[in-house]
């Protein structure tokens, strides 16, 4: 286990990009859950959210107005996507990819 | 039984904390210079605070957490950061401003310049604070609060033209001085729709220990305790119709205030003004120390509690009384309290879209107030203050500057 | 407690300690990424330094400021492990005592060189609780 350290606000509101570099929506929510062993538990990431707001997702910068917009929500176009650990690539924190094809 | 006593005293605190410093000052300066002509706009502030003190006291009671909690927790710190800021220096000078509505009240009783009485006013806020819990601060304040009444005998005994004020519930346009009509209107959409006044009630509904039990008990202080509120403020508009605008007097002094009630009631109408003036300004002066620091100790999760020995929440105390006593500085120093007031109104109007937008998110997650969700009807009232908000927020700075004088 | 939401449930969130005191927020979540195996979460992170880093460059400078102006030698920082959280309701609770926690410093040094020099603050370690 390497021991790489990041922030989880380094990591919300991150653009993710699919494998031909097109953006599918930002970071938006980490699901954890228990993940038992020998020498006790841990909490893993098991899950990412990734959300879009399709041709609104210029406005989206700030929380506020994401949240709204979130509220209203078929209304501004709003999508989730689930996206497992297994297929975010974290290599480089800052710029989330999907792995795989 | 205990319900009942409660609503009773829910119905007190909104009447005894409706009026003010603002209030007072707004609704005397629009009936001495526009008659009846802005009721409605003290009708729209009224209903607005009336929604926006049910929502935030609702929210406080399904979730058992403060509006102030669910701010930080839902947009995060760094939008949190900016409606901080912003009630922190608008509620600031508020504050300073009632502090000055005790000390002018105590400088027409006795003869003693405000500067002088403006530290120790801050002082006995101070110790009542040390020393007092919430029910003390809440309810003292209201009962002794209940003296504004003497509006609405000021108002009958003056015997108005009821239609008339009854007419001035629609919006009208005015026929002069177009930018300082609404000036005046900004102004009491201000004094009406505090922020300190939803973060203190709904710190309040955590301090009480409300639950879901009590959404009836929120339900009708929210409406009936502003009506009976929004009520006494319309009786000082009709006061000063009836006082000052027939006699073609524009009030620019609180000197000029006291007069209000000697014209229905006398010698003993001018007493009745000052005790008023003292007493409500003196209770919000308590009310918004306390607010302030249940928005740092909220907002950064700190220990806080009327209730606790100050050694037990030390950074909340400290924040109290270094605010409560910074506050009295203006004061001291000769600022105009009535100039203080006005800006401060105006600044609270701009300052609304922080606290009230994000309510449109928090009232509708499901996952914080399950089947206590808002319904179309108040996700409808409150588009309608969000977008008033934006309005003021756009308008106050530039109608200060046109109509302010 | 199984399918808890970082952003939603955790971040910014009231933590309390084992006797329900309030010690801070949730400032920051520490993940530890390793490759082929899910990101860990590693601790909460309560404390000006982490939130200044959160909200923008002027509240970093801001809070060096302070600390320079303060001479605060400690960090600032308090790391929860996060194996320490016990239940996730209306605010964290975690399996540890507030007392001597870096997040209580200030609090502390208030009470005991200020609040408690004042007449009637009641006792800081001990004693009635309420007013």
């Amino acid at each position: 286990m390497s021991g790489r350290e990041v922030r989880l606000e380094r990591l919300v509101g991150r653009r993710v990009r699919d494998a031909g570099g097109r953006s599918i929506g930002r970071i938006e929510e980490l699901i954890c859950g228990i993940e038992l062993h020998e020498h006790g538990r841990d909490y893993v990431v098991r899950e990412f959210r990734v959300g879009t707001f399709g041709r609104l997702d210029a406005l989206s910068g700030s929380k506020l107005v994401r949240e709204l917009l979130k509220t209203l929500g078929r209304v501004s176009g709003y999508r989730e996507r689930r996206v497992g650990w297994q297929l975010m690539d974290l290599g480089d924190p800052v710029h989330p990819r999907l792995r795989g094809d | 039984m205990k319900k009942w006593a409660e609503l009773a005293l829910g119905i007190v605190t909104s009447i005894g904390g409706f009026l003010e410093v603002g209030s007072i000052a707004t609704s005397a300066q629009a009936g001495a210079e526009f008659g009846y002509q802005l009721l409605w706009v003290l009708i729209v502030g009224t209903l607005s605070l009336a929604f926006l003190m049910e929502m935030t006291g609702r929210l406080a009671a399904v979730s058992r957490r403060t509006y102030v909690d669910h701010l930080r927790q839902c947009f995060g710190v760094r939008f949190f950061m900016a409606p901080l800021i912003v009630v922190l220096i608008v509620s600031f000078l508020v504050l300073a401003s009632e502090v000055g509505g005790v000390s002018i009240a105590l400088q027409m009783a006795t003869g003693i310049g405000f500067q002088w009485w403006a530290v120790p006013v801050a002082l006995a806020g101070w110790l009542l604070l040390w020393r007092g819990t919430f029910g003390v601060v809440e309810q003292g304040t209201a009962i002794l609060g209940l003296v504004a009444l003497v509006f609405a005998v000021g108002a009958v005994k003056l015997h108005p033209h009821w239609g008339e004020v009854v007419r001035a519930a629609l919006p009208s346009a005015p026929a002069h001085d177009r930018a300082r009509y609404w000036y005046l209107a900004v102004s009491i959409l201000g004094a009406s729709v505090s922020p300190y006044l939803f973060l203190f009630y709904s710190a309040g509904a955590v301090e009480d220990g409300w639950t879901e039990e009590h959404l009836l008990v929120n339900r009708v202080t929210a409406g009936l305790g502003n009506v009976f509120g929004g009520g006494l403020a319309i009786a000082v508009v009709v006061v000063a119709a009836l006082v000052f605008s027939t006699r073609g007097i524009r009030v620019d002094r609180y000197e000029q205030i006291s007069l209000l009630l000697a014209s229905p009631l006398g010698r003993a109408g001018v007493a009745l003004f000052l005790a008023t003036l003292c007493i409500t300004c003196f209770g919000s002066t308590l009310e918004i120390t306390l607010s302030i620091a249940y928005l740092l100790a909220q907002g950064f999760g700190w220990e806080w509690s009327e209730n606790l020995k100050p050694a037990k929440d030390a950074r909340f105390a400290m924040v109290y009384t270094v605010v409560i006593v910074a506050a009295a500085l203006p004061i001291a120093i000769g600022v105009d309290p009535l100039a203080l007031t006005n800006l401060s109104m105006t600044l609270t109007a701009a300052s609304l879209p922080l606290t009230v937008v994000p309510l449109l998110v928090l009232m509708n997650d499901r996952e914080v107030l399950m089947k206590h969700v808002n319904g179309w009807m108040t996700n409808g009232a409150l588009v309608l203050i969000a977008l008033l908000s934006l309005v003021l927020f756009v308008a106050a700075l530039p109608l200060q500057k046109l109509g302010g004088g | 407690m199984s399918g808890v939401a970082l952003i939603h449930d955790v971040l910014d969130a009231q933590l309390v300690d084992r006797r329900q005191r309030k010690i801070g927020r949730a400032d920051s979540i520490a993940l530890a990424l390793s490759d082929n195996a899910p990101p860990r979460v590693a601790a909460i992170l309560v404390g000006g330094p982490v939130r200044a880093q959160r909200i923008g460059r002027w509240a970093v400078l801001l809070s060096h400021a302070l600390r320079a102006v303060g001479r605060v030698r400690h960090n600032g920082v308090t790391r929860i492990p996060f194996g320490a959280v016990r239940r996730i309701a209306e605010a964290i609770e975690v399996d540890m005592d507030g007392d001597g926690l870096e997040v209580k410093h200030v609090e502390d040094w208030l009470a005991e060189h200020v609040i408690c020099r004042i007449p009637g603050a009641g006792d800081e370690r001990d004693g009635e609780e309420r007013k």
